[in-house]
């Protein structure tokens, strides 16, 4: 498993911590929305970075007025067909306003990491045996888009108007 | 009942029947005829390798009647397959025989 | 019509590259056909009986003569010489090599063609009536909402991976013939008190394992706001659509099961936060696709054309094809032309390349280049002056594309069945084909009037079985054909879904059931009652006396 993090190949600071393991002392520590849930208390008081990994099912508006706390949401993928987390990165940048990492994880194709940057995210999880060049390919594949949303991207519609 | 192994080819989606020598054929009467279950697992085993070696895509096997020469599949669906499309006699290995 | 820019241009040109190293890979063996398969399947390219089936956007039905050229092309070139329009509005050819679609689909990119998204889990073609542009009741051109839709819903970032398949019609005449109560989003154009068009908005209609009508979820949703709300609409699908079990992800389901009030609550909620953002369509950018579908330059004509009343008196099967196949046009001295892919004995909606480069010839003489496709399979000349009428029908005949049977038993919808498509469990086409045949005495055609037959081979009702006045649904029963008959289906704004009338017919019986019905129809019709009125009004009882006899 590689990780890509703003189109370069990273190692991986981060512990996706499971639900019994013992809270680490100031690591990077992912956790599960369960885990949140429970101790909240102790993970906010630990002081280190926190990161939050959330299931398909689980949309971060349930997480939305926690957000200062993490410095990384993990969205899953169970199955490369099941899209739920494009919105959920969505509403993460556009409507709560989330400055960290959104990174996608679980069954991350290659031929879907532009679709993911658009919606917001910025790190991926791929297995890949050439990281970058294969994410190089992937984001340049196709150069021009209708929607906009808030990668920033400019859109077909502001290229015809730029045009005239 | 006496079975063969159907598949779709790869590079053009065309029907295919698996024949005595592994290799992929036109016809249902060129195809091997497994007569026995261990026979039929066999076949399957082999068109199974050549899935995949990606020469063919979901490779099955049907019931068929043999009748001397002539073999025909038990379902509509493989009659068809076998065939081409009742409505277009003109088409399909039903128009090259 | 719309044409492309630099910017649609380069997005399809980007996409045939794309998938020509997918193909390579396949074929090379480094993909395989897990991995492959929803790559094919995101450019139209499925696997079927015989062979790969190409399934080609044409967007909300419209059609230019190069483009139908390029059609004959591929068809001649590629495939068999034949395709066939789906009620979809596409067009879909059977016998594709995998190793020649690359460069099928840059030959269709040349004339601003593609299959992107005519399968998958994602928006499908945008379909609207076939009249769209010359229809004299519409209220405005549904196209420039169709294209609209069409950029906004092509490789949208958010929107590639849903639940499950999405399909959006759009109408803007009080009779609705774009079907769009049985869509997953129905778009209907309305007048408010203001004197302002905007749309009523249905979700949750269609058809398959478990047909619904759809249900009002707004009113009035002003124009501007028309892409703000579908994303509304598509955000809280995408999110609560279920997708642990494929036949319930529909997002019909999602409103049944969530309730239409509440669905409609979540959809306003989302949308108060995104309605003023950046989807508002800015009147100009209205405009701006407007334009493309300005009208032809038509001549100035009188409504009465007296040489082609003439050519009526003298010509008894001018005459009736005129009844039947042409329709009023909203231009005065002009009219709408159907061209009928319903012969006696034939498939409906095949179409050879020969008659395919025919039509696009006749088009580009008699209607401005134009040819529009029906959702009901069928072709539509869209600006012919009446005055051509005549000669444009002398030329059809020979091609076998004057039947006229437009609205009548005959002009059958038909899904492929079981000769074609893989998932299916009977034969349809046969059917229809036989149907044709028992009912090609023009004189019995005529005196049964209008009439909706449609057939599909599976439950997935691709031929819109439920919302047929009659309906046929090819099933299989221990290994033989049987066909379930249902009645009193329509999908227009009266829309509403077939009932079962009892056990089914064998492949031998069920052309005369079908038989049986018209002629209890016609034994007990009211006086200029079409066979949808009588069925509301009588109901199932006598249909059933007269197919299950005690
Ligand atoms: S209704 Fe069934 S048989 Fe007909 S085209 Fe659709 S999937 Fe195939």
């Amino acid at each position: 498993m590689a990780l890509i993090v703003e189109g370069k190949l990273v190692e991986d600071r981060w512990i996706a911590l499971g639900d019994e393991a013992p809270l680490p002392g100031g690591d990077p520590i992912i956790v599960s929305l369960a885990r949140w849930r429970t101790e909240r208390d102790e993970l906010v008081g630990r002081g280190g970075p926190l990161g939050i990994r959330l299931h398909s099912d689980e949309s971060p508006a349930q997480i939305a007025d926690d957000l200062k706390h993490f410095e990384l949401v993990a969205l899953e993928f169970p199955a490369f067909r099941d899209g739920r987390a494009y919105s959920y990165a969505r509403l993460l940048r556009e409507r709560y306003g989330f400055g960290g990492e959104v990174r996608a994880v679980g069954d991350v194709l290659l031929e879907q990491l532009l679709f993911m940057h658009r919606c917001g995210f910025n790190a991926f999880e791929i297995s890949s045996e050439h990281p970058v060049d294969d994410w190089v390919t992937a984001t340049s594949e196709i150069g021009v888009w209708y929607q906009p949303t808030g990668d920033g991207r400019e859109t077909i519609m502001a290229m015809r108007r730029a045009r005239g | 009942m006496p079975q063969a192994v159907i598949a779709s080819r790869l590079r053009d989606g065309r029907a295919v029947f698996l024949d005595r020598n592994g290799r992929w054929v036109e016809f249902i009467q060129d195809s091997r005829i497994a007569q026995s279950e261990p026979e039929g697992e066999e076949i399957m085993e082999s068109a199974r390798r050549s899935e995949e070696r990606q020469e063919i895509v979901d490779p099955y096997l049907i019931d068929v009647v043999v009748d001397g020469e002539a073999v025909r599949p038990v379902l509509n669906r493989e009659i068809i397959r076998a065939a081409g499309p009742t409505i277009r006699t003109d088409l399909g290995r039903q128009a090259k025989r | 019509m719309y044409r492309y820019d630099e910017f649609d241009r380069r997005l399809v040109d980007e996409r045939v590259e794309q998938f020509r190293r997918q193909v390579k890979r396949r074929l090379d063996g480094e993909l395989s056909e897990d991995q492959f398969k929803p790559l094919r399947l995101l450019n139209g390219l499925y696997l079927q009986l015989h062979a790969y089936m190409l399934r080609i956007a044409i967007p909300y039905g419209c059609l230019s003569a190069i483009q139908l050229r390029k059609l004959a092309h591929i068809g001649r070139r590629y495939d068999k010489g034949y395709g066939h329009f789906t009620t979809r509005q596409n067009l879909q050819f059977h016998w594709i090599k995998l190793e020649e679609t690359p460069d099928i689909l840059a030959e269709l990119a040349e004339v601003e063609m593609h299959g992107i998204q005519t399968s998958g889990n994602s928006f499908r073609n945008t379909t609207t009536d076939q009249y769209a542009g010359a229809a004299a009741d519409e209220l405005e051109d549904p196209r420039s909402y169709c294209e609209i839709i069409r950029q906004w819903s092509t490789l949208h970032p958010e929107f590639s991976f849903l639940p499950r398949k999405f399909k959006i019609a759009v109408t803007t005449t009080p009779h609705d013939r774009a079907a769009v109560k049985v869509h997953d989003i129905g778009l209907r154009m309305l007048r408010n008190e203001a004197g302002e068009n905007g749309f009523e908005v249905m979700v949750g209609g269609g058809l398959g394992r478990t047909p619904f009508v759809g249900k009002v979820i707004r009113d009035f949703l002003p124009k501007q706001h028309l892409l703000s709300y579908l994303e509304a609409i598509l955000r809280v699908y995408n999110q609560l659509g279920r997708r642990d079990n494929l036949f319930k992800a529909r997002i019909k389901i999602l409103v049944q099961q969530t309730g239409t009030e509440k669905f409609a609550k979540l959809v306003e909620e989302e949308w108060e936060q995104i309605k003023d953002g950046a989807l508002q369509l800015p009147r100009e950018e209205i405009e701006r696709i407007a334009s493309y579908f300005a009208p032809p330059s038509y001549e100035e004509l009188d409504a009465q054309v007296p040489e082609f009343e003439a050519k009526i008196a003298e010509n008894p099967d001018f005459q009736t094809w005129v009844k039947t196949n042409v329709f009023p046009h909203k231009q005065p001295g002009y009219a709408i032309a159907n061209l009928s892919l319903k012969p006696v004995g034939g498939t409906p909606g095949d179409m050879s390349s020969e008659q395919m480069d025919a039509v696009a010839d006749l088009a580009d003489l008699y209607s401005f280049g134009e040819i529009r496709v029906s959702h009901r399979q069928n072709l539509v000349l869209p600006y012919v002056k009446r005055a051509d009428l005549y000669s444009l029908w002398e030329q059809l005949s020979p091609l076998g594309l004057a039947t006229p049977n437009i609205g009548l038993t005959s002009d059958i919808i038909c899904c492929p069945g079981l000769d074609y498509c893989g998932l299916a469990t009977a034969r349809s086409i046969p059917i229809a084909e036989e149907i044709s045949e028992r009912f090609d005495d023009l004189d019995r055609l005529h005196e049964i009037g209008e009439v909706e037959i449609k057939i599909s081979g599976c439950i997935n009702a691709c031929g819109h079985h439920h919302v047929g006045h009659i309906g046929i649904l090819g099933l299989d029963k221990a290994g033989e054909e049987f066909y379930q008959l249902t009645l009193g289906g329509a999908a227009d704004e009266d829309a509403s879904l077939g009932k079962v009338v009892g056990p089914g017919f064998s492949g031998d019986e069920i052309v005369d059931a079908v038989e049986t019905v018209l002629d209890t129809y016609v034994s007990i019709r009211d006086e200029g009652e079409r066979f949808i009125e009588t069925f509301r009004r009588v109901g199932m009882a006598p249909f059933k006396e007269g197919l299950y006899p005690k």
